[in-house]
Parts: structure tokens; C-alpha cells; sequence
């Protein structure tokens, strides 16, 4: 199911930043893997990816490397700062605050549907 | 795979960042790198080649919608580093080779102002000295005895009439006696210009004398005006055979050449000789020029004063001197006419005189008590003879026996020397030291006397070592910058045009610690450790011994730096996707291009160095030429080598000004005011050589070392006379 631009978007920043902090990837990996653990329901193109990946950089909350893969091509790795692995938290726990608040008007008083 | 396809696509996408070169460059290259991937992934899933690539482009979508996505999110930072480059080019570069001209030129322009101000303290009127403009903060005074009050102490002959004017206005002043005293060392034809008004010498010889009366009318207990007035006199009315410049064809006879003039310097000689005391204000008049000069801070300065004290104590000697010759002449000339009694009277001053000299209280520099005892030994040998000649046997073996013991004093003097003394001043002891060596031999100085001399001379030789290295930096910088330029000018494509890399703060501090700091650390520890830095002179091989640590640390406060950056450069060009050489390839022209360069920055370096000792202003026109020429040789022969890989070398050079420009600041902004504050510390803790003059108070001799001596040798001499000293 195709999802609306703007909630897409507005989803990017935060994925990025999350899945950065578990480790350094290029852009191509973020991809894949967001691909992979949504199982295929998140298909980013380069134009949903790369602008963010550029403003995070600009904005200080990641560093960018060039390095050799296993198949020893060179490749960008972009790299959570500190202060962007302040803003990845800030950034999730907002997220959590936020879902939690749609989910709770999305599935409304238990007691007055369920009965 | 079809690079070329995705290389062109990459380009549109990124087209937007254009502006910015490296960023370009590097988003270009990561969204390549992406297709290249994607495509890969799509070959992998079992596509052919072209399919992959086909579908790896279009997935990518549209090029000109990924360009003003990544326009917007790069906008902030193209300003930022497009300020930051322009601060870089426009402040920091042209900072940093201002300020290595501003460090050099400065001791150039110290160097030359003291030599014009010791020039106008000389009075020998010679030609006025070049001074290279001071600029600000340079801490040099342009004039320092311009004030009205001191303008009688400058009797050179551009000044002559202003200090006329102001005898006019100031000869009664309660310390007129003191002026007057140096104005009569000084008056002659040049300085005491009312003379050139005066209509015929009889005029002259009025005004003369009436000047010197009134400086007696002010001391009158002051043989001074009595024996000014004597040579002056005496050298108008003869001539002593001693006086005429030795030649068969000259004849070896004394001669009266104007009896009034004669008779007159003859009364005055006598008059002199009864007076209670000589007194010259030499010192006085010193004391009151070093005071007027500001501070001294640095060695130059100490320099100054040393030249002003040593001209202070030249023009009377040749007074002296021909006192010493005219009064036998004078003897002999009564004795040949007859006057027997009066040539005994005038021989008989000879004593009285020697003896006012010897006492004069600014006779306190070694070279003035050696011309009292030189001017004490001709008389009274002189004496002995025209003694002799007068029948007079008493006093003339008194004389005789004078002129022995003076003579045996000063030859006591000369030969006693102290063996352990002079070795420790030739091992320990600074260049200065070592020089007064002949006066430091019998009066001996303690370590802690002698260590901040020769400390001093090291920071001075660690400071032009610097100067040295800044220079070298600042052709360096000014060559990277031309080579930069000059591939941009030769490269036609618009592609193989270098640019500018500014290395990240993390890197340039690693490469200015490692390449300059530490090396710096390192030198400024182990020149100080005792015994394995030992610092002294008489050490076998100390000389090319320093020259090698200089040299050393030096070459590697150039290099290293430079490597350092040159490794990251390298790196982030290979991460931009620039055609990079091979390794060996590099090495080698690279290594061809820098002893080109390095050996022209060399010669530069050393023609500036003897510029300085010359003429500067041509040499380091020519030194910077032939640098320039032999850059500009090396990089056409580099890029013509190496077209292909103009980008790099291009950027390379361009890229690599930055932390030439940034050694310098360090430089010029840290380490040469911290050597300079050092010299300033070791020079006022020199007390032998320096730090007596710093305080400007009680002056007797140049050095407290002089002023030991003086003492002592003054005091032999006036019991060898057979008075109390």
C-alpha cells in the first residue's frame, strides 16, 4: 500500500537517526535495510534519502567517511555525532509521545467501544 | 556497467552544487557510487547488465528534482565553507605573509634606525644614514633626543644653529656647566656657527675665546676652558716636531708659526695646570642621553646604548693627544730661543696635567684611563729630556722614575692574566663575553655571572633560526599559491581547474601539533637539559653542532606539517573521485618538484639573509625573482609531466597554502614573542655585558666587568705617580 508523501517524510528524519545510532552506514545500506525491516512496505528513493542524510550533515548531527567495504569499494558512511545522537533520542522519544497519543485517539475509551 | 551513464547522471543531480567545488565533487561521487550499487543489486536478482543499469536509472528518477532537493539541503552549508574559503584566501593568507614581511622587516628597520641615531650621536657631520620607515608597534622612536632639552647634546653640524640658539637662551642655567663642558669638547668651525659670520680670523679667535670664558666663568675651578683654549691657541701659533707627518722631504723641526697665538696658548697651558680639577661631564652628559633613549628591551636596543656610551668617549682624545705633543714642543722652542725659565714653567705642567687627567671623574672606561696613561707616559719621558737639557737633574729623574713605574704598571697590568678565569669565560661565557675577554682576565666572573649571556646568545640564534623558517614558509605559501594559479591559468578544461581543500580543524591541529609543536617542545627540552643540552661555546664541535639542531628541527617544522596535510589532501582527492597518480609516480615527480622548489627557497633564503648584511632592498627583489622563476620553472615541467593529473597536483598546491599559512600565524603569533620575551629575560639578567646599562644610573665603564677593572687599573696608575688614588 503506497503511503501519503508527508507521512513518509515526516518519518524519514527519525529512521535515519535510529538506525544511524546502532552503527555507521551509507546511504545505498539505509535503503536496504529500511526496505528489509518493513518488509518492503518503506521503498525510499534516493531523493526521499539523500537531502535528509545532507541536512542532518549540515546541520552537525552526523559526519560523513569515505571507506572500503568488504568488497573494498569506497563508499560515503555517514556517522551519528554527539549532538546527533542527542537529537536521534530527542527525536524517538517524540515520535513515542506522539504515536502513543494518535494510537490512544485511534482506539478510543476500551470501555465505551468494547462494550 | 555503464559508468559514464551513471557519472552523468550523478552530475545532473548534483549540478546544483557547483558553486561549491569539493561538495560537488563528493555528492557526485556518493550518488554514483549509489547506482553503481543499486545496479549491482538489480544483477544480482538475476538481470542482465543493461537491464540493471536501466533500472538502477530508473528508480533514480528524476535528476532535476534530486537537484533542488539537494540545493535546499545544502544551501546553509555552501555559505558557510564559501565564507569560510573567502575568509581563508582573503584574511588568513595575506595575514600570515604580512606578518612574516612585518617580523623580518621589523629587525631590519631596528637595525637600520640604530645605526642612523648612533650616526647623529657621531659628530663628525658625515652623511646622514638611510632608515627604513618603522611601522607600527615596532617600538622605535624616531628621534629620541629631539625634545628642546637635549638638542645641546647633539653638536652636529645640521643642529649647529639651533644649539647656538640655544646657548643664547640657556648659558646661564644652573646645569650650564655641565652642557658647556661637552660643547667645549665639541666647538670647532662646524658647531659654533656664528664663526662663519665672524669677518677675519682675528673675529674668530674672539669668539672662541669668549665662549671658553664664559664656560670658566661658570666653573671657574675647571682646567677644561684653561686646556681648550691652550690647544686651540697652541694649535694656531706652532707646531711640534712630533706633530708633522714623518717623509725625508718633511723637516723634523718645531716651528712658531704665530707668536701671539703662541704666547697666548702658552698662559693658558699655565693656567690650566693650576687649576684645582679637570672635570669633562662626559659621564654626566652619557647619563643624560641614555635616559632620554627609551627602555632598552631587546638586543638592539643594548647595542645602541653601547654605541652611544663609546661615541661619548671619543672626540677629546685627539685633544689630549696633541696636548701630549705640543708641550715638549713648546719646551724645546723657549729652550731655542733663550727662555730658559719659561720653558722649565711650561715643562713643569706636565705633572700637574697628566695628574688632572688621570682624576677626571668621567675617566671610567678603560680606553679613557689607557689615553690618561699613554698622555702621562709621552710626558713625562718628554719631560725627562728637556729636563736633562735645562740642567734641571732633580726633576728630571723624577720624571724619569714616573715614566718608569707608569710603565711597568700598565705592563703589569697587560701581562698578568688569569689563566682559570679565561678558560671559564671561553667555555661558559657569551660571544660579548668572550670578546671583553682581554679586560675580563684579571677580574674574574662566577657561573651564574656568565650563564645569561651565553643563554641570551642561543634565543638570538633560535630567533633568526625562526626567521628563517618563516621565510622559508611564507615562499613556500606564496609558491603554492602561484603554482594554484598558475594551473588554473594553464588548464584548459574546466574540469582539471584545482581548487581549494581546507583541511578540518581535527586535521590542521594534528598536522600544527605534530609538525610544529612538538618538534618545538622537543628542541626547547632537550637544548636546556643540563648535560646533554649544554649550551657552551668552547664545547669541541658546539658550532656546527647547533647549526645541525637548528637546521634539524627547521627542516622538520616545514616538512612534516606539510606531509601531514599532504596525506589527508591525497585521501579526501581520492574520496572525490579525482584521477589520482600512481604511487611511485607521484613520489617521483613530486620529489623532483619540491628539491626544485625547496632548493630555490634555499638560495633565496640565504641571499636574503646576506641581503640583510647588505643592501636588502635589491638581493631580496632578486632572491624573490629567482625563487618565483625556479617555481614557475618546476611546475611548467611538473604539469607538462603530468597533465593528466593536473587536478590533483593543481589542488594539491593550491590546498597545501593553508597550513603554510597557518605555521606562520603560529609562528609569528606565539613562538616569536615567546623568544623575544626570553631575550629580554637573559638580557637583563646579563649584568656583565648588558644589564648595567639598563639602569642607566652611576655609569663607570661600558660593563660592570669594565668598571671593576678601571677602577683598579686607575688606582695602580695614580700610585705609581706617587699619589693617593
Amino acid at each position: 500500500m503506497p503511503f501519503n508523501t508527508e507521512l513518509v517524510g515526516s518519518t524519514v528524519e527519525l529512521l535515519v537517526l535510529k538506525l544511524l545510532a546502532e552503527r555507521a552506514m551509507y546511504g545505498y545500506e539505509i535503503i536496504q535495510i529500511v526496505n528489509e525491516r518493513t518488509d518492503g512496505a518503506f521503498n525510499w528513493k534516493e531523493g526521499t534519502l539523500y537531502p535528509v542524510l545532507h541536512r542532518l550533515e549540515g546541520n552537525g548531527f552526523l559526519v560523513t567517511e569515505w571507506q572500503a567495504g568488504d568488497s573494498g569499494k569506497k563508499r560515503r558512511y555517514y556517522k551519528l555525532t554527539t549532538k546527533g545522537r542527542g537529537h536521534a533520542e530527542e527525536k524517538v522519544a517524540e515520535w513515542r509521545t506522539f504515536s502513543g497519543s494518535v494510537n490512544a485517539v485511534l482506539c478510543g475509551p476500551t470501555t465505551q467501544f468494547g462494550r | 556497467m555503464q559508468e559514464p551513464s551513471f557519472d552523468a547522471l550523478a552530475a545532473e543531480a548534483a549540478a546544483g552544487l557547483k558553486g561549491d567545488r569539493e561538495l560537488y565533487l563528493e555528492i557526485k561521487e556518493e550518488l554514483q557510487t549509489h547506482l553503481e550499487d543499486k545496479a549491482a543489486k538489480y544483477a544480482s536478482d538475476g538481470h542482465d547488465e543493461e537491464e540493471s543499469v536501466a533500472l538502477a536509472k530508473k528508480s533514480f528518477g528524476s535528476p532535476l528534482d534530486m537537484a533542488a532537493e539537494l540545493v535546499e539541503a545544502n544551501r546553509g552549508r555552501m555559505r558557510l565553507r564559501g565564507l569560510l574559503r573567502l575568509g581563508f584566501n582573503a584574511l588568513v593568507i595575506p595575514l600570515a605573509i604580512v606578518l612574516a614581511i612585518y617580523v623580518g622587516y621589523g629587525r631590519l628597520a631596528r637595525l637600520s634606525w640604530i645605526q642612523a641615531t648612533t650616526a647623529s650621536f657621531v659628530d663628525s657631520g658625515g652623511p646622514t644614514k638611510y632608515k627604513l620607515p618603522a611601522l607600527p608597534f615596532m617600538g622605535i622612536e624616531e628621534d629620541p633626543l629631539a625634545s628642546s632639552d637635549l638638542h645641546q647634546l647633539r653638536a652636529d653640524e645640521q643642529n649647529a644653529a639651533d644649539i647656538h640658539r640655544y646657548w643664547e637662551a640657556h648659558r646661564s642655567d644652573s646645569d650650564s656647566n655641565i652642557y658647556y663642558a661637552y660643547y667645549s669638547l665639541f666647538a670647532n668651525e662646524n658647531t659654533v656657527t656664528h664663526w662663519k659670520r665672524a669677518r677675519n680670523e682675528q673675529e674668530k679667535e674672539e669668539l672662541y675665546a669668549a665662549e671658553m670664558h664664559h664656560g670658566e666663568q661658570l666653573e671657574p675651578q675647571n682646567a677644561l676652558y684653561n686646556t681648550s683654549l691652550a690647544i686651540y691657541y697652541l694649535q694656531k701659533g706652532m707646531i711640534a716636531k712630533e706633530e708633522r707627518a714623518k717623509g725625508p722631504e718633511v723637516p723634523q723641526t718645531d716651528e712658531v708659526w704665530n707668536r701671539h697665538a703662541f704666547e697666548l696658548g702658552i698662559a693658558e697651558l699655565q693656567n690650566a695646570a693650576r687649576k684645582p680639577y679637570l672635570h669633562t661631564y662626559q659621564m654626566e652628559v652619557l647619563r643624560k642621553k641614555l635616559v632620554a633613549i627609551p627602555a632598552p628591551r631587546f638586543t638592539e636596543d643594548y647595542l645602541q646604548l653601547l654605541m652611544v656610551a663609546s661615541s661619548e668617549t671619543f672626540p677629546e682624545y685627539a685633544k689630549w693627544r696633541a696636548l701630549a705633543r705640543k708641550i715638549p714642543g713648546c719646551a724645546r722652542l723657549l729652550l731655542a730661543e733663550g727662555r730658559r725659565a719659561d720653558a722649565e714653567a711650561v715643562m713643569d705642567t706636565w705633572k700637574p696635567l697628566s695628574l688632572l687627567l688621570m682624576r677626571d671623574p668621567s675617566n671610567s672606561t678603560l680606553i679613557k684611563v689607557l689615553v690618561a696613561r699613554a698622555v702621562a707616559t709621552i710626558l713625562s719621558e718628554k719631560a725627562a729630556e728637556i729636563y736633562d737639557r735645562l740642567g734641571a737633574t732633580a726633576k728630571a729623574d723624577e720624571a724619569r722614575s714616573l715614566s718608569a713605574r707608569l710603565e711597568k704598571e700598565y705592563k703589569d697590568w697587560k701581562t698578568a692574566g688569569n689563566a682559570r678565569n679565561d678558560a671559564s669565560v671561553a667555555l661558559h661565557g657569551s660571544i660579548m663575553a668572550n670578546t671583553l675577554l682581554p679586560v675580563f682576565s684579571n677580574t674574574p666572573s662566577t657561573m651564574q655571572e656568565l650563564t645569561p649571556g651565553r643563554m641570551h646568545d642561543h634565543v638570538i640564534a633560535e630567533e633568526v633560526a625562526v626567521q628563517i623558517v618563516m621565510l622559508l614558509l611564507m615562499l613556500a605559501l606564496l609558491g603554492t599559491v602561484g603554482l594554484g594559479a598558475l594551473w588554473l591559468l594553464q588548464m584548459r578544461r574546466a574540469a582539471a581547474i584545482p581548487f581549494l581543500l581546507l583541511p578540518p580543524a581535527k586535521e590542521m591541529a594534528r598536522a600544527l601539533l605534530l609538525g610544529l609543536v612538538l618538534p618545538i617542545v622537543v628542541y626547547w627540552v632537550y637544548s636546556r637539559l643540563p648535560g646533554i643540552g649544554g649550551r657552551e661555546f668552547g664545547w669541541r664541535g658546539m658550532w656546527p653542532r647547533f647549526i645541525i639542531e637548528l637546521g634539524a628541527v627547521g627542516l622538520v617544522m616545514i616538512w612534516l606539517p606539510a606531509f601531514l596535510i599532504k596525506r589527508y589532501i591525497h585521501r579526501r582527492c581520492e574520496g572525490l573521485g579525482i584521477a589520482l597518480p600512481p604511487r611511485k609516480e607521484e613520489w617521483s615527480s613530486g620529489w623532483k618538484v619540491y628539491s626544485i622548489v625547496f632548493a630555490a627557497l634555499l638560495l633565496a633564503a640565504v641571499a636574503l639573509f646576506f641581503a640583510t648584511q647588505v643592501h636588502v632592498t635589491f638581493e631580496l627583489v632578486a632572491a624573490l625573482l629567482m625563487a618565483a622563476g625556479l617555481i614557475g620553472a618546476a611546475s611548467r615541467y611538473a604539469l607538462k609531466k603530468r597533465r593528466e593529473h593536473g587536478l590533483y597536483y593543481g589542488t594539491l598546491a593550491r590546498s597545501m597554502a593553508a597550513v603554510y599559512a597557518f605555521a606562520i600565524l603560529f609562528l609569528a603569533i606565539i613562538v616569536q614573542p615567546w623568544l623575544l620575551y626570553n631575550e629580554a629575560q637573559w638580557l637583563r639578567r646579563d649584568t656583565i655585558c648588558f644589564g648595567y646599562l639598563a639602569e642607566k644610573q652611576n655609569i663607570a665603564g661600558f660593563t660592570s666587568i669594565e668598571a671593576k677593572t678601571v677602577q683598579r687599573l686607575n688606582a695602580e696608575l695614580l700610585t705609581a705617580m706617587g699619589e693617593k688614588p
